[in-house]
């Protein structure tokens, strides 16, 4: 019970998104290698069928759905925002990710009597959003201050970041021995446009105050960057021939790595990881920034009526706080560059295999033959900006005949309890097709779901035989 | 085994035609229904003076008036959204005369577009006499309000016992604005 318990605290507080559960450690899918380099290999060679090889979208929202919001349901749409905006824990968050393989490939090198190496190669487009949902910002749209005297809207509750990349890798992969298999990939990131807020603090208050009713307290860092989208520039601003230029490395320009490992603790029983994305862009080129930062106390302007000594007057008073209020809220721009870092993801997982096939020729097990069957365990997690999110996979894998394999996950996370994920990876010669998909119990409504997750593609495979 | 595998496949692909055709249906377009009607509290004016304030170089004060030129009630936002607005006054008045609070609101032509006041009350006892006045902008007061470029305010002390530098009490006034918005599309 206190397990059950602790489970569901550590999936709902640290959440998770972008996850691969069906392709991890799924090797006859020649992508696979890109969530573990160091994943076993099962072919001599492949090459990706050019913008079709490997698609990915994936979306999720950690608290309020589609369809909490726009069920055409009758009731009114205020009444189903507020009801939104309220039951938003803080740290709920919104994510959408996409990728498109462009091409891809990859062979097997080494002497011929012993291929135990294999190089990977390509390069794909990935599309990144977050944004947590600002609770405080809401609730003082949706309420104004007067029915909050006293509490702090923090500013710290607005944080999203979106950015296009394109991504160009090579990986290396070795199997050292039967048990040993490790892989490396480098990766060169292409940003094509990125705007990133996650470093906000400060908040805004009103209390009650000395002199007159109300203090209103303004504290106030934030910052929104940007990099290639030059909302100001006219001459350099943002157009469609930018994404092939950039694409092509001509963005700002970032470095990183994978690596992993596979490791087989027996006939049976294998256990791997990996870290994906250990890497940095730098911003530099087309560089706008904003920021807002300052500090300002209000509580009323005081008409000293009195105070002729002074020789101010209440409009000079004012003035002045006019002129802090504009300082405060007064945008600096700047085009300093910045580096962002990728979320960084983790792989892991623990897997037992089973059940040879039963040949019909001698009614004896097939020794040589492969396992027909798979579970395990899976732990993903991805580096966010507020907190890292988790999820938790449980999986059986299944050969179905020679040309298909079969897997069915079940994972838990902050989205929800019952993401039951289907995959299948058809063979028929060389030519590979796969599809992945999640969240299926969920498609009965899919606005309803908290996230889905497609990834599909088609390969032309080289097989040892 | 094949057949077992035509099965499979329709299993599967039965479940996801299901699956895919259950989706209810939702409507985007609600998000134009949206209001937000939240109400904003704002500390307005303030003063505190003793008695002694209204006494200067051997004669009384007896009036008093100071100016500020806003633009904050004729921005487009409030034009558009906002729907009531109130100015909340609280005076606590000791001294042993009662004060007349007059604010005049002027357009930027200078011309009086709305004016009101109200009188806090004497304190023989030199006891603190609170007085509260609220003035609420609906309609015609509203879209006055709304043109104003500048408030003007004077005080004014009422016949009474005479005040001097040792005259006791004192008087407060906290003020505040509330303004009520409707916000849609």
């Amino acid at each position: 019970m206190k397990a059950i318990s602790l489970i569901l605290i550590l999936t709902s507080v640290l959440c998770f998104s972008q996850n691969k559960q069906l392709l991890y450690g799924f090797s006859e899918i020649p992508q696979s290698l890109l969530s573990n380099p160091g994943g076993k290999v099962t072919n001599t060679g492949y090459f990706g069928i050019p913008f079709l090889s490997h698609f990915h979208v994936n979306g999720g929202s950690s608290g309020a759905t589609v369809y909490d919001l726009f069920a055409a349901d009758g009731v009114d749409f205020s009444t189903k925002f507020r009801r939104v905006v309220y039951d938003a824990k803080p740290g709920d968050f919104f994510t959408a990710n996409q990728q498109l393989e462009i091409v891809s490939g990859g062979f097997a090198i080494g002497p011929s009597y012993n291929k135990n190496q294999y190089l990977s190669f390509g390069v794909y487009q990935e599309f990144d959003f977050i944004t947590y949902f600002p609770k405080d910002i809401a609730v003082l749209a949706l309420e104004g201050n007067q029915a909050n005297i006293g509490r702090r809207f923090d500013v710290s509750s607005v944080s999203a970041s979106a950015e296009v990349i394109a991504v160009w890798h090579v990986g290396y992969n070795k199997k050292v021995n039967d048990k040993f298999t490790y892989g490396a990939r480098g990766k060169i990131y292409s940003s094509i446009i990125n705007a990133t807020s996650n470093k906000n603090e400060g908040y805004f208050t009103t209390v009650l105050g000395g002199n007159n009713f109300y203090q209103h307290i303004f504290n106030l860092d934030t910052a929104l960057r940007t990099s290639g989208y030059a909302l100001n520039g006219e001459d350099n601003a943002f157009e469609p021939k930018d994404i092939l230029t950039r694409t092509l490395l001509g963005g700002n320009l970032g470095l990183g790595f994978d690596v992993g490992f596979t490791y087989n603790l027996d006939n049976q029983w294998t256990f791997d990881a990996s870290l994906q994305d250990v890497g940095f862009i730098r911003h530099s080129k087309e560089v706008e920034n904003y920021e807002v930062k300052g500090e300002l106390i209000f509580e009323g302007v005081d008409p000293i009526f009195f105070d002729t000594n002074e020789g101010d007057t209440a409009d000079e008073f004012y003035s002045e706080i006019e002129d802090e209020f504009e300082d405060l809220f007064d945008t600096n721009e700047n085009s300093d560059a910045y580096t962002t870092w990728r979320p960084i993801k983790f792989n892991a997982s623990l897997n037992y295999a089973f059940g040879k096939k039963r040949l019909k020729e001698c009614n004896c097990l097939a020794g040589e033959q492969p396992y027909m069957n798979r579970v395990g365990a899976q732990l993903y997690a991805i580096k966010r900006p507020k907190s890292p999110q988790l999820a938790l996979t449980a999986y059986y894998y299944r050969r179905l005949f020679n040309g298909l394999r079969m897997k069915a996950t079940y994972t838990l996370d902050s989205y929800s309890f019952n993401n039951i994920g289907l995959g299948v990876s058809a063979h028929l010669g060389g030519a590979n097709f796969y599809v992945l998909a999640d969240n299926f119990l969920q498609y009965q409504n899919i606005y309803d779901a908290q996230s889905v997750s497609l990834q599909l593609g088609f390969n032309y495979i080289f097989n040892n035989k | 085994m094949e057949g077992k595998i035509y099965k499979i496949y329709g299993l599967v692909l039965s479940l996801a035609m299901c699956f895919w055709s259950c989706t209810e249906e939702i409507d985007l377009n609600q998000a134009e229904d949206l209001e937000l009607s939240p109400v904003i509290e704002n500390s307005l004016l303030f003063f505190e003076a003793p008695a002694s304030e209204f006494f200067e170089g051997g004669t009384e004060v007896n009036e008093s008036s100071d100016f500020i030129e806003v633009d904050i009630f004729k921005n487009s936002f409030n034009r558009s959204h906002l729907i009531k607005a109130e100015f909340v006054f609280e005076v606590v008045n000791s001294i042993d005369r009662s004060y007349e609070l007059q604010i005049d609101f002027l357009d930027d032509l200078d011309q009086l577009v709305h004016t009101f006041s109200f009188e806090a009350s004497a304190s023989p006892d030199n006891s603190e006499i609170y007085t509260k006045y609220t003035e609420v902008f609906e309609g015609n007061t509203l879209r006055a309000l709304m043109v104003t470029g500048k408030l003007s305010f004077t005080i004014t002390m009422q016949p009474g016992d005479e005040v001097n530098e040792n005259s006791p009490g004192r008087i407060n006034m906290q003020s505040k604005s509330v303004f009520y918005f409707n916000i849609k599309d």
